[in-house]
């Protein structure tokens, strides 16, 4: 039984500590997921706290057995933000910078514990739509066309999204190389 | 033509780089994120205790029927001990005490309350049927 159902129930039955333990539990994970997606801290733990929201009322009417209190907060969490990036300006996709090509090697080479932080800060650097493509690829396991509809393109565009993602990811660590 | 395919060397890289790059994004994925700051809990948490729901009330003895009805039970405790006592008084001489328990006659008051609303409303339902 997935554990956070139980909580989930021990909370909608009154129990004071089960929101504690579930928020110590799912909070940290939603709030990575919001960043990564928003790369702005206030708009992160503004979402997060909204998810979370939605997981209290959402609790005396939780069905154990169909979904997973994990899964479906982040999806939740990642729609959040899909909603903030889709009110926030936007160039073409077509007008974004595209990345000039990397140098092959570049992030193989770096120390293992340079390399999450490196690739954290690049992330946040990348262009709203290529990090929010990247995130729901490679943290929420999205498929294309489920990213796609997320975002409102085709999945050509998601394709390229992608791509120009990862270029940008290679270029932002390839200094990195240098240092080592 | 793209210098990947024309260079089978650099074409290798590039499949180690992206190799490289989907594993260091799996290992970021699955590393545990930071607690929360002190202050998003605290919100969180705030809204956890507003939106709690009450808890399951108090299950209620049936209205009809059972073999065990507390709440009747708790409406005549108070008179018949009022009456034994002051039975026991005029033989005895003694003074009946006060025995209504605070807890209990709140009961009985809310059980009679309650009684009155459900005459209340069917008495209206009745006069209101033509």
């Amino acid at each position: 039984m997935d554990p956070d159902a139980g909580l989930l129930a021990a909370y909608a039955a009154g129990d004071p500590l089960a929101a504690r333990t579930l928020t110590a539990r799912l909070g940290p994970r939603v709030l990575a997921l919001a960043r990564r997606m928003l790369a702005d801290e206030a708009e992160a733990e503004d979402v997060t706290q909204e998810a979370m929201m939605r997981l209290w009322k959402i609790a005396p009417d939780w069905r154990t057995g169909e979904a997973k209190v994990s899964t479906w907060l982040h999806r939740v969490a990642a729609n959040l933000c899909l909603d903030r990036l889709r009110r926030r300006p936007t160039l073409p996709l077509d007008a974004a910078p595209e990345a000039p090509d990397p140098t092959p090697g570049a992030f193989e080479t770096l120390a293992e514990a340079d390399r999450a932080a490196a690739l954290s800060a690049a992330l946040d650097a990348l262009p709203d739509r290529q990090r929010a493509a990247i995130a729901l690829r490679h943290f929420e396991g999205l498929a294309n066309p489920a990213i796609a509809e997320a975002l409102g393109v085709s999945v050509e565009a998601v394709e390229s999204l992608l791509a120009r993602g990862r270029r940008a990811l290679a270029v932002a660590l390839a200094p990195h190389r240098a240092e080592t | 033509m793209d210098r990947d395919q024309a260079n089978p060397d650099h074409r290798r890289d590039a499949q180690v780089e992206a190799a490289a790059l989907d594993a260091a994004l799996a290992a970021l994925a699955a590393a545990p994120p930071p607690p929360l700051p002190a202050a998003l809990e605290a919100r969180i948490l705030a809204d956890a205790r507003a939106m709690r729901p009450p808890t399951a009330a108090r299950p209620r003895p049936a209205r009809r029927g059972g073999a065990f009805r507390p709440a009747m039970a708790r409406r005549f405790a108070a008179p018949a001990a009022l009456a034994a006592s002051a039975l026991l008084g005029f033989g005895l001489g003694v003074a009946p005490p006060a025995v209504v328990d605070p807890a209990a006659a709140a009961f009985a008051e809310a059980d009679l309350l309650a009684e009155e609303d459900a005459f209340a409303t069917l008495l209206a339902l009745v006069q209101e049927t033509p």
